[in-house]
């Protein structure tokens, strides 16, 4: 079931609030001993503000498409009251006196929280394999990441423990998880949703955005969370597909997936600009502001798992030279990637190489080479970090082996309407059967 | 706390091929290139 169908069902009388958060409640009992997406459950609070939303609803306030709808925030997502780990053993008992403005917007559209997922150690890596909080698992094939670092979303949303899930994306971590559990991931426009209470890594890499079943439950989140331009959609919308880089080093299967999504809706061929030099670009400043982000914890290296420290250290040593040059290269790329959005609408790239790799696999084959598993899996979503481009990630299929693969929507700064509005499109043509299969 | 050696022969190399290869982008870079990093002298914030 979708948020949208679940509202419906509300409004009808075939269900309550209460009776979406015990279902939701119910879910999370049976799965999350499997798939470790939850670090917190707050079931009594839960409980207790559907009571109150039953009861408002019933006098006639319907605060919107999101009232009563049962969803959990990423545990780097302050909420008042409530501990807020970061997935890190130096915050395991920070409990905020505030709510961060995303979860302030939820609120007040009356969502409902019923807890705080899982994610890689201070939202520093890919795997969501968390030294202190223990692994979370794909639901898909539980040996496999479910991606990261904000993976308990992808876990929690791809099997129908919450409709949606907050997450943050600084170098992939909402498209990456989305894409490997088979859900729909939008890492929105920098800045358009408030990233205020909530930890940071990388100050201007940073985005807060949600992970969705469908394109058009992303739609409503976004309407409730984030202030979109209204945009007006050109009658013929131009989208393009990347030669070279993208569709070099890539799973067959993953190639096949996306181009087979790419041939229902007409496209042109592109060149861009250097994504690897890019992506060179967002890895140094992520490396400056990632430890200047931890700076004032730095010294308690003990409660640091050993790939973060690791991470840490190096991101001590880059120079400032080297960030200020990577911030001047940063706005060529810009002004590059501007020029080839005068051209096209729509960038249609796969989101990811690869399907899920195992859990504490280290390395993948890509065309032959033998690829470090982070570096693979953030090569085709870290760049756009960089570029702070509204990025989309929708699943478009299947591997042999029954992992997702994704598909990833790339549009022109504040058009998240117009990429989510292709994004719908793209998915009711493909007809990719719903993550809510997910035994 | 010491890091594990593997964890150290995994990054440790990425990190080094990301500044080099910085290197040479920026041997292209015009000296006039402007930089992303703002600076708002009204005191506007980015969020």
């Amino acid at each position: 079931m979708t948020m949208e169908q679940a509202g419906a069902a509300l409004r009808s009388g075939q269900t309550t609030c209460v009776g979406l958060v015990q279902a939701a409640l119910a879910r999370v009992e049976e799965l999350n001993p499997k798939l470790n997406a939850f670090i917190t459950i707050t079931g009594d609070q839960a409980r207790a503000r559907a009571r109150e939303l039953d009861i408002e609803l019933a006098a006639g306030h319907d605060r919107g498409p999101l009232h009563g709808m049962p969803i959990a925030h990423k545990d780097l997502v302050c909420t008042k009251g409530i501990r807020t780990t970061s997935g890190s053993k130096l915050f395991a008992d920070y409990v905020p006196d505030y709510d961060a403005d995303v979860v302030k917007r939820l609120n007040a559209a009356g969502a409902i929280s019923i807890g705080k997922l899982g994610l890689h150690e201070l939202a520093y890596g890919v795997t969501s394999s968390n030294p202190h909080f223990g692994a979370v698992r794909n639901p898909w094939n539980p040996e496999c990441i479910p991606g990261g670092s904000s993976g308990g979303s992808g876990a929690a949303v791809a099997t129908g423990m919450v409709f949606m899930a907050t997450g943050t994306d600084t170098g992939g971590s909402i498209r990456i998880p989305a894409a490997y559990c088979g859900t729909v991931g939008l890492k929105p426009t920098y800045g358009l949703v408030s990233r205020r209470g909530v930890r940071p890594l990388g100050f201007s890499l940073d985005h807060v955005g949600p992970l969705t079943r469908t394109v058009r439950d992303m739609e409503l989140t976004m309407a409730a969370i984030a202030d979109m331009r209204e945009v007006a959609e050109p009658s013929t919308l131009r989208v393009g597909l990347p030669e070279g880089y993208y569709f070099d080093r890539i799973d067959p299967e993953v190639k096949e997936a996306v181009l087979r999504a790419a041939r229902t809706v007409e496209v042109v061929p592109v060149k861009t600009p250097d994504i690897e030099a890019l992506n060179t670009v967002g890895r140094v400043i992520l490396l400056a502001e990632g430890s200047a982000a931890l700076e004032n914890q730095h010294a308690r290296r003990d409660q640091f798992g050993p790939d973060v420290l690791a991470l840490l250290d190096q991101g001590r040593l880059i120079p400032a030279t080297d960030y200020v040059n990577a911030q001047r290269l940063r706005k060529q790329f810009v002004d590059e990637f501007r020029k080839l959005f005068q051209t096209i609408d729509i960038l249609l790239t796969p989101t990811l190489p690869m399907v899920a790799p195992k859990i504490g696999q280290l390395t993948v084959e890509l065309a032959g080479e033998t690829v470090d598993t982070r570096l693979a899996t953030t090569r085709f979503v870290r760049g756009i970090n960089v570029l702070g481009l509204p990025a989309l990630s929708i699943p478009c299929g299947f591997s042999k082996s029954g992992l997702p693969i994704g598909v990833q929507l790339i549009g022109r700064a504040f058009e998240d309407r117009l990429v989510m509005r292709f994004g719908a499109r793209l998915e009711a043509s493909m007809m990719v059967h719903r993550p809510g299969s997910v035994s | 706390m010491a890091i594990p050696q593997d964890q150290l022969d995994r990054i440790t190399p990425t990190v080094d091929a990301a500044r080099a290869s910085l290197s040479k982008l920026v041997q292209e870079l015009p000296f006039d290139a402007e930089s992303a990093l703002t600076f708002h002298p009204d005191g506007e914030s980015e969020q």
